[in-house]
C-alpha cells in the first residue's frame, strides 16, 4: 500500500517537478521512527526508478581493496545498463566462497550453502 | 578402452556442468497474523507455489502457500512450522503436492500427505498436485455402474451411482456420519472393489479414533484412507483436506479403479476458508463468506466423475444445516453443484425412523440410470406405493372410521415405512434387498402386527440366506418371471412355516 502511493508520489513528481507535496506528505506523520522509515522506502524505490543497483556483497574473509576493485569492475560490466552500488560484508557463517544480494535475489557461491546441499541429499 | 576414455570424458563434463552457484529468489516475512503471512520481496512467486522459510543457519525450518500476490508483497498461509517477522523466505518454484499411492490404503494422514498413526512413513508411487484441473468434457462419459451403499432407502429409491456427487445434510446428531460409515464397511461385500478416502475436517480426535477402530474392527481399512485435519489444527489444513484426499482418490480414478471420496464436512471446509480470506483481506459477502466460495466447492466436486473406459471417483460431500435450514448460504450451494441430496431430519430421527432420511425431499439425479434391473424393478412400484401413503398420512389418526380399502392402504404403507428402517452397521446386498422389498411391496407382510415386522424381516433374511436364486440374481442384475415365481414359492413357503410357528406359540 504505502509502496504503490509513493510511486504515485514519484510518478506526479516527474510531471510537474513539484517538492512541496512529498514534503507536506513527510511532515503530515507524527512519529519520527516512521518518516524515517517512508523515506527509506523513498529511497529504495527512487533508486529502482534510476535503476541504480544496490549489491551486497557478502564473504567469508575480509577482502584487500585491489580484489575489491576487481569486482567492482566485473560485476560493473555485467549490470551494463544500470549504475551499481556495491556494499561489501563480512559472515563467518559462509565459511568460504561468496554472496551477492540484489533486489529479491541471493546469488549463493558459498561453501555451507554447497554444504547444507549435500546434507540435504541425504 | 576408447570406451573408458569417452566414459571419463563424460564424467569430466558431467561433473563441469554440475551448479555449484545457486540463484535463490527471496522475500521477507514483514507481518504475521494468526495463521496468515505477508512477505516483502518474492516479485516473482506464482499461484499455489510452496515457499520454504530459512533459519538463521538458512536451513529450512517451515513452509508457507502463496494465495495472494500483490504489488510489493505476497501473502501466503503457514503448512508447517514457526514463523516469525523477519524470517527469510526462499522459493521454490514448486506447487503445492501431496505424495499418493497404493501404500496409502489402510493409512491415516495429514492433508500434507504424512501418516500421522505411528505406523511409520509411507512409500509414495506418485506425486499429485493438490489443485489439479477437473477431466474434460471428451473424456467423460455418463454415470452407468451403480454404487452399492447397503442402505434400504438409498439403493431402492436414492440410487447413487459411480462418479456421481451426492450430497448428505442434516442437523447435528441426525446421523451422517453413521450413514457414510455404513457405506465404507458396505463395500467390503462389493464384488468391484472400490477404494474409500475418508475426509475428516475439523472433527474432535476421539471421534475419528472410533471412526478408525470400527474401520479396523470390521477389515474395511484394507481399502480406505482417511485424511485427517482435526479441531486441533489450524485453517490450512482444513482447507487443505478435501483437496489432498480428492488427489488420493484421483490416483485411484486415473488407474482404471474406482474410488470413493467422502467429505465430512464441507460446512467446516467453508469456515476455514471464510477465515482464511477475511485474515488475507479479501472482501467479505455474504453470511462475511468471500466472493469465491462457490468455486471453492465446485472447482473441488467437480474433479468427481466417471471417466470413458476408466475408473471414476465418486464424492459424498456431507453438510451440517442450522436448525433444518437448508435455505442459508453453503447448503443451497452446494446442492446446486451436487447430482443430488440425501436429507436427514432431526424429527424423524427422534420418531425412531433411522436411518432418518426424508424420502420427500431426497434426490438423486442421475442415479437411477445406474440402478441395476432387479432393483429398478421393485424400487418404481416401491416410489408410487410410498407416494398414495404419504397422500393418505393425514388420515392415520382417524383409522377406525375409514373404510376398509384405506385403512388397508395406510398399513401397507406403514408396513413399507417398517422394513425401510434399518439399524447400523447391517448394511444389505442389493440380490436381498430386491427380493425383501419385493415380498414387502406385493402385500405379504400386511397381516403382520407392526411391531413384529422387524422381527420377521430378520428371520426372512436368516431364511433367504445361500438361496439359489440369490446367486441368479447376483449373477444376472435382473429378477425374470421365471425367478419371479421362484421368489413367490420360496415367500409362500417362509410365511407359512412362520405361521405355523406363531401358531404352536400361542398354544
Amino acid at each position: 500500500m504505502i509502496r504503490s502511493y509513493i510511486k504515485n508520489l514519484i510518478r506526479e513528481y516527474k510531471k510537474n517537478k513539484n517538492l512541496n507535496k512529498i514534503e507536506q506528505v513527510i511532515n503530515s506523520i507524527y512519529s519520527r521512527k516512521m518518516k524515517l522509515k517512508l523515506l527509506d522506502i523513498f529511497k529504495e524505490e527512487l533508486e529502482k526508478e534510476m535503476r541504480i543497483f544496490n549489491l551486497k556483497f557478502i564473504s567469508a574473509f575480509p577482502l584487500s581493496d585491489e580484489r575489491k576493485k576487481e569486482i567492482e569492475n566485473f560485476l560493473s560490466n555485467k549490470f551494463k545498463d544500470e549504475k551499481i552500488k556495491i556494499q561489501f560484508e563480512i559472515d563467518k557463517k559462509l565459511i568460504g566462497g561468496f554472496k551477492i544480494c540484489y533486489n529479491d535475489k541471493i546469488l549463493d557461491c558459498s561453501l555451507i550453502n554447497f554444504i547444507n546441499k549435500i546434507w540435504r541429499s541425504f | 578402452m576408447e570406451e573408458l576414455l569417452n566414459f571419463i570424458e563424460k564424467l569430466k563434463f558431467k561433473i563441469l556442468e554440475e551448479k555449484i552457484v545457486d540463484l535463490k529468489e527471496v522475500g521477507y516475512v514483514f507481518k504475521v497474523q494468526d495463521i496468515v503471512v505477508f512477505i516483502n520481496g518474492l516479485s516473482e512467486a506464482f499461484l499455489n507455489e510452496v515457499v520454504e522459510v530459512l533459519d538463521e543457519n538458512e536451513n529450512p525450518k517451515g513452509k508457507i502457500l502463496i494465495l495472494s500476490l500483490f504489488q510489493d508483497y505476497v501473502g501466503g498461509i503457514i503448512l508447517k512450522g514457526e514463523v516469525k517477522e523477519g524470517d527469510l523466505v526462499v522459493k521454490t518454484n514448486k506447487v503445492l503436492s501431496i505424495p499418493v499411492g497404493e501404500n496409502f490404503l489402510s493409512r491415516v494422514i495429514n492433508p500434507l500427505g504424512e501418516a500421522i498413526d505411528g505406523l511409520g512413513p509411507i512409500e509414495a508411487s506418485d506425486f499429485y498436485e493438490i489443485e489439479r484441473a477437473a477431466p474434460s468434457v471428451i473424456s467423460r462419459e455418463p454415470v452407468k455402474e451403480p454404487l452399492h451403499t447397503g442402505i434400504k432407502i438409498i439403493d431402492s429409491m436414492i440410487p447413487i451411482g459411480r462418479g456421481q456427487r451426492e450430497l448428505i445434510l442434516g442437523d447435528r446428531q441426525t446421523g451422517k456420519t453413521t450413514l457414510v460409515l455404513d457405506t465404507i464397511l458396505h463395500q467390503k461385500f462389493e464384488e468391484k472393489p472400490i477404494y474409500c478416502i475418508y475426509v475428516a475436517i475439523g472433527q474432535k480426535m476421539s471421534k475419528i479414533k472410533r471412526l478408525v477402530k470400527t474401520l479396523k474392527d470390521f477389515g474395511a481399512m484394507k481399502y480406505t484412507t482417511v485424511v485427517v485435519a482435526s479441531s486441533s489444527d489450524s485453517a490450512p489444513f482444513w482447507y487443505l483436506a478435501p483437496y489432498s484426499g480428492t488427489s488420493l482418490g484421483e490416483y485411484f480414478r486415473d488407474k482404471g479403479l474406482d474410488a470413493l471420496v467422502i467429505y465430512d464436512d464441507l460446512t467446516k471446509h467453508a469456515w476455514a476458508w471464510r477465515q482464511i480470506s477475511l485474515l488475507l483481506k479479501r472482501p467479505a459477502g455474504r453470511e462475511a463468506y468471500p466472493g469465491d466460495i462457490f468455486y471453492l466447492h465446485s472447482r473441488l466436486l467437480e474433479r468427481s466423475a466417471k471417466i470413458k473406459n476408466g475408473g471414476s471417483l465418486t464424492a459424498i460431500p456431507i453438510i451440517e444445516t442450522q436448525l433444518g435450514d437448508i435455505t442459508s448460504y453453503i447448503p443451497t450451494n452446494v446442492i446446486s453443484i451436487t447430482d443430488g441430496q440425501i436429507y436427514l431430519e432431526t424429527e424423524l430421527f427422534f420418531q425412531g425412523f433411522r436411518p432418518a432420511i426424508n424420502i420427500g425431499l431426497s434426490v438423486s439425479r442421475v442415479g437411477s440410470a445406474a440402478q441395476t434391473k432387479a432393483i429398478k424393478k421393485v424400487a418404481g412400484m416401491l416410489r408410487l406405493e410410498m407416494a398414495k401413503f404419504r397422500e393418505l398420512q393425514a388420515f392415520l389418526q382417524f383409522t377406525s372410521e375409514l373404510d376398509e380399502s384405506t385403512q388397508k392402504k395406510l398399513k401397507h404403507g406403514q408396513v413399507l415405512l417398517e422394513i425401510l428402517k434399518q439399524k447400523n452397521q447391517a448394511t444389505l446386498n442389493f440380490e436381498k434387498l430386491s427380493v425383501l422389498l419385493w415380498a414387502a411391496i406385493n402385500g405379504y407382510f400386511d397381516d403382520f402386527p407392526l411391531n413384529e415386522i422387524k422381527k420377521i424381516e430378520e428371520l426372512f433374511l436368516q431364511e433367504l440366506e445361500e438361496k439359489e436364486f440369490l446367486k441368479e440374481i447376483r449373477n444376472k442384475k435382473e429378477i425374470t418371471q421365471e425367478m419371479e415365481t421362484e421368489i413367490k414359492d420360496f415367500v409362500i413357503k417362509f410365511l407359512t412355516k412362520i405361521k405355523k410357528y406363531e401358531r404352536t406359540e400361542t398354544n
